[in-house]
């Protein structure tokens, strides 16, 4: 009896051993394993796009001090002119850098084919990896490299770039950061524009399209990161500024397998109409669970996910038969000219970003033409000077270099929007609310720039 | 407070994906004494294998989610024979080591092969139908009732079968069942066939639950591995318990926590299960 017990009591002892050992070797493979993942696994991670939808994204620090590199003449003729590009290429938004490379290739053609006084430009392009600490580094390459300008990244990298750029004087123009964090920088002081609308403009067209749809009781709710939190915030914020109340506030959580409980909450929380911002994969997500629960709120989606893909991703006549709203830029004056351009260059239409990336371009190559100097001081200055509303409107590079050597002042029209910069560097121009129709997003709504800046 | 049924609804479903996968999980603890990380990378391949035989050829779902647990059953004893096998004499640690290196690979090949971004079994996306006020999808009460079935269908092999009853003998003793005569090494043949067809099932349960995507297994094994320990280690019965317990616990948290804590729950269960009941859920006795 005795030995029994006593073998009994060994065995307990072995297995209570046994379950330490598998808690603590759990525990050391999933931090293991959890350091591989951060290491290389971001692509499936992240969900797809906040470049846009107002990412204020990462604390990767403030990137040091940089001195002013060597400010790159870029010639009076005959040698390139440098120009960066610094845009996510990989990971959670490695689908914008492309985009935008394409837009600005078309702008580029134009441009080397009419040359910017006398040269050609040439591009040095640097993977942010959508990480704070790659764009710092890939910052850094470009102002050695002695680039006279650079196209910019996305939302959630742009702060930690505010401080190195305005130390190396190099002006930056984003093609892609909504983020409202850049509402108060910009401007030829900080070196910094951007050629896509800020989130507030675009949460406003949100929120101003539901409430003059009679909906006065909003469920935000967000993927949980700090850019869709941006984007939601100025949602929440003008939408109870006109008198509409915000009755849930609901993030997601990044890796979910289900968005059931989170629909249930907005459900219970008597909404009726509900702004949901993420990116490609929790939206995927989010809407199939919200059309499981049938429903009968109508949901805006955020700007990253108004494309082709996402219409694919869910099903077209399912996005049809509910009521799903995105909203994006209204298209400039010249994305007609440009849509056709891009198709010759690359066989298909313009991604998102696409037209940003375009206009960018253009307007580098205009200000260093108005300035008669491809330097970072002289684009820096006239910037603002070629985009001016009481100039001649031009579209192209080449028709804007025509006017200003017939000694005319030029305001470049862009694919993206007009690009009449504010004091901030902000474009300011009209939003459109969209839905699925035929397979493809549809303008049911457009506000004017002065409607949303009002 | 009275439970929202929605939401409990909503951890059974959880709560079944979590309890099948451990049950496999256990298993092969049990017999193979390592805890293999990749574990949640075959529940993805098997996802991947049905989706591809889904959504890429076409073919109807029942005939994939045949597919995937076929793919996965013979592929967990292909990687054995290939990785698995020549470090069986070495430390479980040794073998920790090794799962994770194969779940590195099996998650970075289904990333190289169908990409990273995710994706949705070709089924119709509709409202579901709802029964005293509870929403339930045809696919959630397919995973609860395939779920039970398979518990079940278990239950029955460990109690009733030579093999069941030659597990639980080598879980409990490996050295003393093999004295007894119980061939071990066709037991871990079964033992991977078994586990293999079960992960890969779990992974398909999840990918129609939820979506596929590369890491879908790897983000599933936190609560994988808190149902099996607060079950027991090594124990099938602790381990679906434990499974229900933290599905249901998880999701019905959300009416009093915000959502985005709710996998948190799970853990903190564990804690306290680790504390109370230092064997398991049930014990010594179960196993």
């Amino acid at each position: 009896m005795e030995i029994s017990h006593g073998n009994y009591n060994r065995r307990m002892s072995d297995k209570r051993v046994r379950r330490r050992r598998f808690v603590k070797a759990a525990g050391t493979a999933g931090i293991v394993g959890l350091a591989g993942c951060s290491g290389g696994g971001g692509g499936d991670g992240g969900d797809g796009g906040d470049g846009g939808d107002g990412s204020d994204g990462g604390d990767g620090g403030d990137g040091g001090d940089m001195d002013n590199g060597d400010g790159g003449d870029g010639g009076d003729g005959g040698d390139s002119i440098l120009v960066g590009t610094l845009a996510p290429f990989s990971q959670g938004l490695g689908w914008v850098g492309p985009n935008a490379a394409r837009g600005r290739d078309v702008a580029l053609a134009d441009i080397n084919d009419a040359g910017v006084l006398g040269s050609e430009i040439e591009i040095n392009e640097q993977d942010t990896e959508t990480t704070p600490q790659a764009a710092v580094s890939g910052f850094q390459t470009l102002n050695n490299a002695g680039v006279v300008a650079t196209l910019g990244p996305s939302s959630t990298v742009i702060p930690n770039l505010f401080q190195p750029v305005k130390n190396a004087e190099l002006p930056m123009i984003s093609i892609s950061a909504g983020t409202t964090q850049l509402d108060s920088v910009g401007g030829p002081d900080d070196y910094l524009w951007r050629t896509v609308p800020s989130d507030a403009i675009a949460g406003r067209a949100q929120g101003q399209y539901a409430l003059d749809n009679d909906f006065t009781q909003m469920a935000v709710t967000y993927k949980d990161d700090k850019g869709s939190q941006s984007f939601s915030a100025a949602v929440a914020d003008y939408f109870t500024s006109q008198g509409g109340e915000q009755v849930a506030d609901v993030p997601l959580a990044i890796n979910s397998d289900s968005y059931r409980s989170e629909i249930q909450q907005i459900a219970d929380s008597g909404a009726d109409v509900i702004s949901m911002t993420a990116g490609t994969e929790v939206s995927a997500l989010f809407m199939r669970n919200y059309i499981e629960a049938g429903l009968d709120i109508p949901v805006f989606i955020g700007n990253d996910v108004v494309t082709a893909d996402f219409i694919e991703r869910v099903g077209a006549d399912v996005m049809a038969e509910n009521p799903i709203f995105g909203q994006a830029p209204a298209p400039g004056p010249a994305y007609n000219q440009f849509e056709q351009a891009h198709r010759d260059m690359h066989d298909q239409a313009p991604g998102t970003f696409g037209a940003a990336g375009y206009d960018a371009m253009n307007i580098i190559a205009l200000a260093a033409q108005r300035a008669g100097e491809a330097s970072r001081q002289a684009i820096t200055d006239n910037i603002n000077p070629v985009a001016r509303p009481d100039g001649t409107e031009v579209s192209t590079f080449s028709e804007g270099k025509a006017e200003l050597e017939a000694g005319n002042e030029i305001n470049y029209q862009g694919a993206s929007n007009p690009q009449d910069f504010n004091e901030n560097g902000d474009p300011v121009g009209p939003f459109s609310v969209l839905e699925v129709s035929d397979g493809s997003w549809t303008e049911v709504s457009t506000f004017s720039a002065e409607d949303l800046t009002s | 407070m009275v439970l929202d049924p929605q939401l409990v609804w909503n951890g059974l479903v959880v709560g079944s994906i979590i309890s099948v996968s451990a049950l496999g999980l256990t298993l092969i603890f049990g017999i193979l004494n390592f805890i293999n990380i990749a574990y949640g990378d075959y529940m993805a391949a098997g996802a991947y294998v049905a989706w591809a035989v889904n959504a890429q050829a076409g073919l109807p779902i029942g005939v994939a989610i045949v597919a995937g647990i076929l793919v996965m059953s013979v592929g967990s004893v292909v990687l054995d024979k290939l990785v698995f096998q020549h470090f069986r004499t070495r430390s479980p640690i040794t073998l920790l080591i090794v799962s994770i290196g194969v779940a590195f690979f099996i998650r970075n090949l289904l990333r190289a092969i169908w990409g990273p971004s995710g994706h949705f079994y070709d089924l119709p996306m509709e409202a579901s139908p709802s029964f005293a006020g509870v929403r339930f999808s045809v696919e959630q009460v397919a995973i609860i009732v395939v779920s039970l079935l398979l518990l079940l269908g278990v239950y029955v092999m460990l109690r009733r079968t030579r093999i069941g009853i030659a597990m639980r003998a080598a879980s409990d003793d490996r050295m003393l069942s093999r004295i007894r005569g119980v061939d071990t090494e066709k037991l871990v043949l079964y033992v991977w066939l078994i586990g293999g067809a079960i992960a890969g099932l779990s992974g398909i349960m999840l990918g129609l639950d939820a979506q596929i995507r590369p890491n879908m297994g790897f983000t599933a094994l936190i609560a994988i591995f808190a149902a099996v320990i607060l079950g027991g280690i090594g124990d099938p019965k602790g381990a679906v318990a434990g499974g229900y317990f933290i599905g249901v616990a998880q999701e019905v948290s959300v009416a009093v926590i915000p959502s985005e804590y709710k996998f948190g729950v799970g853990l903190v269960a564990l804690i306290i299960g680790l504390l109370t009941r230092p064997d398991g859920l049930f014990g010594e006795a179960t196993r």
